[in-house]
């Protein structure tokens, strides 16, 4: 419990760096890319390449020193959880980018970025993959089960989709076996269930979509929901938008909400909407400032939105993106 | 008129033969170019449809661009590794005798394996519209092509009509003016000579 209180307060001292709305609506607001990194690096970031690439690298940089910072010292569990929710998550990115370039038939080029080195999966380690087989071999021995037996149904299907989905399920997977294993509070549990659920749920929308079997999509949401009662996830695959709407309900008020108004519109909004209602359970955790791992996950969920809309603003001003774009991409988000 | 035009009436009627082949040519060439104006015109129309095919654009490439800041860049081009690029050809076909450039499409991108639906509407919209454009390239570039051929035409008709018809004729009426003259010298010539000789038999009686 000592460890989790010292990593709630340091928790709090990394609030306090986050950027504030306004910094956002002056990134916004300012005329040229320079401008932009010159207002950032008043909160500490450090833009030494004005490249996609280096902008990338910037924000994930320093999303990861503040998270090293906040765990430095802290041995056990908590900082185990607090390491595989953050660094699992980047790592995350750049393993569903390796599938995709890889079943596309190319070559993954990573961003070569020093701050990612410390990941176990890393670019320097996707980057040597010459096929499909041999990254998704290399990943099962490194602790990728699910995507083991995603690869089998890939070959099946065919879609990269099922790819991706068993990557993103080793994870959240990783992500509950530590938290449920460690007597966590149930805070902590609701938090790595809502993110698991809410990229379940967009998964399950995509998959129905390509028509994906009943065998398949069971399978693949096991491992993703470890923690959700078997009933939920054991559904019907007869009425896509029904089952996709009750199980919503069974998971959260909210995703419910945001994957009611989100499917209309399109993935995107789904995803965009799904993410919303995330970071909303996140603000409210920092809201009530509990004295428990819940506080320091929530900050490191907000450091991680807050590098990827960093990276979002500064690549727009790169691409000579509209403001209102800009402006409309983060609402929605 | 020029001193090297040969008078005879081998020469008039060349010169005539030649009035009638440049006026039959002129009408022959009047008719083409009417045709390709018309052809012109019917490609200017469809041409039009730009304005709005650049409306539709816009409406996607704003789309595109709010997809492009929601997924991410880096994730925005590893999906796009998951595109089959599309196959065109581009060959040459006649259109009124111009040979103008016509593109065919072979495939379409192969979107199908895109894992988010949302990137996969995307591209199949935004192929769409490029597809159009596409299209509507080869017809501007067709109408460009007739335009200059009706250019060169009109050019032709002109010089025909203007310079070369006008010359003709003005050389063939001199001509005939000149064969008038030479068949009235002749008639005084041979009237003189009929009185010299008529002058010569009456003579002679009293010698």
């Amino acid at each position: 419990m000592a460890i989790e209180i010292y990593l709630a307060v340091k928790a709090r001292a990394l609030k306090l760096k986050l950027l504030p709305a306004e910094a956002y609506e002056a990134m916004l607001r300012a005329p040229t890319f320079k401008e932009c990194t010159e207002l950032l690096s008043k909160y500490g970031y450090v833009i030494r390449d004005p490249s996609l690439e280096g902008v990338e690298c910037a924000a994930l940089e320093h999303m990861l020193s503040l998270v090293d910072k906040m765990i430095i010292g802290v041995d056990g569990p908590p900082g185990e959880l607090l390491r595989a929710y953050s660094f699992g998550r980047v790592e995350l990115e750049l393993v569903r980018d390796a599938l995709r370039s890889l079943a596309g038939g190319a070559r993954y080029r990573p961003p070569r970025c020093s701050a990612l080195a410390t990941l176990k999966v890393g670019p320097r380690l996707l980057s040597t993959f010459k096929d499909l087989w041999s990254a998704v071999a290399t990943l099962v021995e490194l602790g990728y089960r699910t995507l083991g037996r995603a690869f089998e149904y890939y070959e099946e299907v065919g879609s990269v989709a099922v790819l991706e989905m068993g990557a993103e399920a080793d994870y959240y997977a990783r992500c509950w076996r530590l938290a449920d294993s460690l007597l966590m509070s149930r805070e902590v549990k609701r938090m790595v269930m809502l993110d698991s659920a809410s990229r379940w749920l967009y998964w399950l929308a995509v998959l129905k979509f390509e028509g994906i079997g009943r065998e398949i999509l069971s399978t693949l949401s096991k491992c993703m929901m470890p923690g959700l009662p078997r009933h939920v996830v054991a559904y019907g695959v007869e009425s896509p938008l029904e089952e996709l709407s009750s199980v919503a309900r069974a998971v959260h008020r909210e995703l419910g909400e945001a994957f009611t108004r989100g499917f209309e519109s399109g993935f995107l909004v789904l995803e965009a909407e799904l993410l919303r209602a995330l970071w909303l359970n996140a603000t409210r955790i920092l809201r009530l400032r509990p004295i428990d791992l819940s506080y320091a996950l929530a900050c490191v969920l907000a450091l991680y939105f807050e590098a990827k809309n960093v990276y979002r603003v500064l690549s727009a001003k790169i691409a000579g993106i509209p403001e209102e774009t800009v402006r409309e991409a983060l609402q929605l988000l | 008129m020029s001193t090297r035009v040969t008078i005879s009436r081998g020469a008039l009627m060349e010169i005539r033969r030649r009035i009638e082949l440049a006026e039959r040519g002129k009408e022959i060439l009047e008719m083409r170019r009417d045709q390709l104006i018309g052809e012109a015109f019917r490609l200017a129309r469809e041409v039009e449809e730009r304005r709005r095919l650049e409306e539709r654009l816009a409406l996607i490439m704003r789309r595109a661009q709010l997809a492009y800041l929601l997924v991410g860049p880096r994730e925005f081009r590893s999906y796009s590794q998951l595109v089959e690029p599309p196959k065109v050809r581009i060959v040459s076909k006649s259109l009124l005798g111009v040979i103008v450039p016509r593109i065919m499409e072979l495939e379409r991108p192969e979107v199908s394996r895109l894992s988010n639906p949302a990137l996969r509407r995307l591209a199949e919209e935004l192929w769409d519209v490029i597809g159009e454009f596409i299209r509507l390239a080869a017809k501007e570039a067709a109408l460009e092509l007739l335009c200059e051929e009706i250019g060169y035409l009109n050019r032709i008709v002109n010089s025909l009509e203007r310079r070369l018809i006008p010359e003709l004729m003005e050389e063939a009426h001199y001509i005939k003016l000149m064969l008038e003259e030479r068949s009235i010298e002749e008639f005084i010539r041979v009237k003189k000579l009929r009185d010299r000789l008529r002058e010569r038999s009456w003579l002679s009686r009293f010698t």
